[in-house]
Formats: structure tokens, C-alpha cells, sequence
């Protein structure tokens, strides 16, 4: 196996029986990424000279992470995707990455998304698409792709992705990889590019659960600088992923069934021989309903944009990013953001605008955050008589490139399955469970209760046990 | 709901963007196309309000002075700037105004 097939824990033993060093693996990475980069777009920086860390042995020790580029690394650009902060270096960092150098960690470069997290295909980057590499005629998903691309590659064995309404799971899903999008509040945003502040989430992607699990354990857990974090209780998710279920009495698993009547055939048949195959044993599945996806993803993109317009008012070409010359304020400010958003951007800057108007609130925002608590509510029942819900990530296997950028209503129904527990703020998890006949990766969405991420790591490790999931780079074609 | 060419303009004021004439009817058609389908949204009651419950959304910090960026910091990543301010096109003193 090559230091690219490994996960932090093979990376790890490899460092300790000296068959690998740090410098060897973080260079080799480096070189992967490069090579990879020309295909795939996945990186929009890497960095020449990967140091190795200095810090005291830690979960991460001398692992090579990338960082969606809508997160602040110091010493990298931070575009969010967009050429309006074409140029911008940070004068401070994130927490997550504050926590994953202190751990160890070395960020190996930053990744590429939609402009600033709005997107389903990762098409609506400022700096190009990414291509995904299972079949590089395909999307990666969005708005992780870059993220999601370069973990499936090999490039790197972990990334850090983020998440306002399926923009970890959907492009993990895309990419044959685990992505999990925590409880909201359970990792800090300080530092993130802010979108949807009150859906946004980073979390972790890798190809294999213990990495995951050590990315999380590490990021997770409150921070004095962002005051929607909640203390959650201890995390040390590799115990949980090692144990799994072994030694659990049953668990109940909620399937809402009729969901497989919105996806593609093979999705379908996918997830039933999945179900067939866990049923019994630990998982006791039963058919559950879930909260009207149309409800869900209309009120999901009534909030999302309502607090888009509201965030991105501060690229004005004053504190940062370009600036569009003008003679007066009003025309600076008007011609920085036409120059410098793209047209999907503007596309939500408007309807925000339009939804928080005078006149309209009340029929869209205010039913939106009516249909939001309707949903928590919705997902609160589920959970009196299930431990854990399981549906497909996504409706269809990734699809080709430039299929949906002329209609921007089927982008958003490519989050059909996700939004709804980004709404309830609940942890969820993408596995990738299968391929197509096509050999185009296909992923199933474990869901839990507000802090049940220790659950959904042991569900998935059973899930791997289960069904014998390897960690596998993605073989192009195409 | 049915969006005029005006409205997009108006919205695009309200948003600090400049919209070309060519763009307007493509946005109106995309705005309408996406406010037809959330009009579905129907009006939810006896749905307690979000942070109306016990738990707050939010906890706030003790009155304490904190680490903050110093000026220089805040304005080392400006397009345009001087010493410890940030620069503007002029708004006051103009000859025409």
C-alpha cells in the first residue's frame, strides 16, 4: 500500500516503524496534489514547502489536511471561491485549524468550492469547476468538492469541509467518501466565511472512519469566539468507531422508505439490499415517515439567501478583498460587488433581499422560520421511537458536468435529502455504500439526535463491518 | 409571484448591484421560477418561535477585555488604506455636492 492509500492511523504506525517519515509523506502529498491538480481543479493553493509540525505527538501528528478555501489558514489566500476576495491573506486563523496544527496537523493547501458555499456541483467556483475523480466528466458535488475530490484522490487522507445545507455530505457522497456534518454548535466557526450563520457547520471528510474520527475529536468542542458553540460532553470518537455496536443491545433504526420512490433506480436498489443486508443482527429497522422534502428545501433556500444577503453586505471594497474604482461611495460599493460576486451569488443576494423586503417577510421569511421549528418539531417525534435514521444522501449518483447550470431550481433539488437536518441543526453522516453500474460512487445518510455523533460513528462502523467497506481512491475513467 | 424588470432593479439597489439590462430578464425569470416553487410554504401555527424556548441560541461572554486585532491588523488586508484608517472615495466637501 502506498503512503497515498493510507489513513492517519496507517500514516502513523508507518512514522513509527520508520518506514515512512514525515518529510517523505508530506512531500509525496505535495507531489500527488500537484500531479492530481491538473485534472481535477481540486486545489486553488499548495503549499510548496509543507513544514513538518513541531508540536508534541498528537492525534494528527504530521498528517497532510487541506482546508476548504472559505476557511482561515494564516499564510494561505482565502478566496471562499470568489474573485472578490481575490488576494486576501488573514491576519488570524480559525480555531479548527488553530486545533488541527495543535494536534499535529500540517494543512497541505486549500481547497476549491462554490463561491462562497453556494453551490451543488462545485460549477460555480470563480476559479473553475472541480472535476470529480471517479469520472472526471462528472460534478464532485458542492460546495466541498475540492475537498471531497482531493480526499478521493489520495491527494490527502483527511480534509476539512463545511456544511449549510449538504455541502459536506452531498459532494462526500459525490466522491465515495465519509463526510459528517455535526450538531450545530459543536465546532466553532470562528474563522469560517460566513454564509448562513445560523445553518453553517465545518466538518470533517476522509476515506476512512478513523480519520474522520480523529479530525472530529480534535476540531470539536466550545470556543470563547464563537458564541453558538455548546459544551457537548467529552469526544473521543476512534473508541467508538473501533468498537462500533459490539456488545450494544439493538438499535432502532428509522428508514423512511418512501423516499426511494425520488431516486434513481440504482440509488434505490442500492439502499434496499444495503437495508436487507443490516436488517436483523443489531439493526432493528423500522418504516418511518420524514418532514415534506419540498417544505424542507423551500424553506432551506427562503433562510439560506436571507441571511446570505445579509452576510456578504460586508464585501463593500473597503475592509478587504478587490476594490472597483469609483468616484463616489455608492458607485464603489456597486461596482466592487457586480465585479467581484458571480451570477449564482448575486442570484441568492437577491432573493434575500426580496424575501426580507417590506411586504414579503411575513409570506416568506416568516413562514420559512415557522416551517424550520415545524421540522425540528418533526424530527423530535422520529426520535422518541428511533436511535438513528437512514436515507439515501442523495437522490441520483453524480451527474455530468454542466448538466444543471441552466435551471438553478434542479441544482438546489440535488439537496433534496440533506436540508432537513441542517434546518433541525442535527448531526448526519455520509457513507459511501456502493457504485453504480457505472462505477459512480453512492452514499446513505445516517442521522441522529442533537450530540449523537458518538452513535453515528458506531452505526457506521458497523455499516463498514457490515458490509465491508475498504478505503479506496478513486479510479478514473472518462 | 409574478416579478417585474422594475422589481429586480429595485431589489438589485436595495443589494448594491449594478444589473444590466441583458441580466434583468434572466434573474426576473430565475427569481420567479424559484419564488413559485417555495410559495408552497404553508402558514405554520402553534409552532413556538426559535429561542422562545429555555435553552438561548446564544450565551454571551463576561464583560472582560479579550484578545481583539489591533488596528493595524484590521486594516492591513484593506484595498486602500492610511496608517490605521480605511480609505474611501470622498463623501463630504465635494465642490458639486
Amino acid at each position: 500500500m502506498t503512503a497515498q492509500e493510507l489513513g492517519a492511523r496507517g500514516i502513523l504506525e508507518a512514522y513509527a516503524t520508520g518506514s515512512l517519515s514525515p518529510q517523505e509523506c508530506l512531500e509525496g502529498a505535495r507531489e500527488n496534489s500537484r500531479k492530481q491538480n491538473h485534472d481535477l481543479n481540486a486545489f486553488l493553493c499548495i503549499d510548496e514547502n509543507p513544514s513538518v509540525s513541531t508540536q508534541a505527538p498528537g492525534l494528527l501528528s504530521n498528517i497532510p489536511i487541506a482546508v476548504k478555501d472559505n476557511i482561515l489558514v494564516k499564510g494561505f489566500p482565502a478566496t471562499a471561491g470568489s474573485r472578490i476576495l481575490e488576494g486576501y491573506r488573514p491576519t488570524y486563523e480559525a480555531t479548527v485549524v488553530e486545533r488541527l496544527r495543535r494536534a499535529g496537523g500540517v494543512i497541505l493547501g486549500k481547497t476549491n468550492l462554490d463561491e462562497f458555499g453556494m453551490g451543488s456541483s462545485n460549477e460555480y467556483s470563480a476559479f473553475g469547476p472541480v472535476r470529480n475523480p471517479w469520472d472526471v466528466t462528472r460534478v464532485p458535488g458542492g460546495s466541498s468538492g475540492g475537498s471531497a475530490a482531493a480526499v478521493a484522490a489520495g491527494c490527502v487522507p483527511a480534509a476539512l469541509g463545511s456544511d449549510t445545507g449538504g455541502s459536506i455530505r452531498q459532494p462526500a457522497a459525490f466522491c465515495g467518501i465519509y463526510g459528517l456534518k455535526p450538531t450545530y454548535g459543536r465546532v466553532s466557526r470562528f474563522g469560517l466565511v460566513a454564509f448562513a450563520s445560523s445553518l453553517d457547520q465545518i466538518g470533517p471528510m476522509a476515506r476512512d472512519l478513523d480519520t474522520l474520527a480523529r479530525v472530529f475529536t480534535v476540531i470539536s468542542g466550545p470556543d470563547p469566539r464563537d458564541s453558538t458553540t455548546k459544551p457537548f460532553g467529552k469526544a473521543n470518537m476512534m473508541d467508538a468507531v473501533a468498537e462500533g455496536l459490539v456488545g450494544m443491545s439493538a438499535i432502532r433504526v428509522g428508514f423512511p422508505q418512501r423516499l426511494l420512490q425520488d431516486c434513481e433506480g440504482e440509488m434505490q436498489s442500492c439502499i434496499q439490499s444495503v437495508m436487507m443486508k443490516m436488517s436483523g443482527g443489531c439493526w432493528k429497522v423500522a418504516d418511518i415517515g420524514w418532514p415534506d422534502p419540498q417544505q424542507a428545501i423551500s424553506a432551506y433556500y427562503v433562510l439560506a439567501t436571507a441571511e446570505a444577503s445579509s452576510n456578504l453586505a460586508r464585501y463593500d471594497g473597503v475592509r478587504y478583498g478587490v476594490r472597483h474604482p469609483a468616484d463616489s461611495l455608492e458607485e464603489m460599493y456597486k461596482k466592487t460587488r457586480s465585479h467581484g460576486f458571480g451570477a449564482e451569488v448575486k442570484r441568492r443576494i437577491l432573493l434575500g433581499t426580496f424575501v426580507l423586503s417590506s411586504g414579503t417577510y411575513e409570506k416568506y421569511y416568516g413562514r420559512a422560520m415557522s416551517a424550520r421549528e415545524d421540522i425540528k418539531a418533526q424530527f423530535q417525534d422520529l426520535f422518541q421511537n428511533s436511535d438513528v435514521l437512514v436515507l439515501p444522501t442523495t437522490p441520483t449518483a453524480p451527474f455530468p458536468l454542466g448538466a444543471r447550470l441552466k435551471d438553478p431550481l434542479s441544482m438546489y433539488l440535488a439537496d433534496t435529502f440533506t436540508v432537513g437536518p441542517s434546518l433541525a441543526g442535527i448531526p448526519a453522516l455520509n457513507v459511501p455504500v456502493g457504485t453504480t453500474s457505472e462505477g459512480l460512487p453512492l452514499g446513505l445518510q445516517l442521522v441522529a439526535p442533537a450530540g449523537g455523533e458518538e452513535l453515528l460513528f458506531r452505526v457506521a462502523a458497523s455499516l463498514e463491518a457490515g458490509l465491508g467497506l475498504q478505503n479506496k481512491i478513486a479510479g478514473r475513467s472518462g | 409571484m409574478e416579478l417585474t424588470p422594475e422589481t429586480v432593479q429595485y431589489l438589485a439597489k436595495l443589494a448594491r448591484l449594478e444589473i444590466s439590462s441583458g441580466e434583468v430578464e434572466t434573474l426576473r425569470k430565475d427569481l420567479e421560477g424559484i419564488l413559485q416553487f417555495v410559495e408552497n410554504l404553508p402558514a405554520v401555527t402553534g409552532v413556538p418561535k426559535a429561542g422562545s424556548k429555555e435553552e438561548p441560541l446564544v450565551w454571551t461572554r463576561g464583560d472582560e477585555p479579550g484578545t481583539v486585532l489591533e488596528a493595524g491588523q484590521a486594516v492591513a488586508q484593506a484595498p486602500e488604506a492610511e496608517g490605521e484608517f480605511f480609505v474611501v472615495p470622498r463623501t463630504l466637501g465635494k465642490q458639486d455636492s
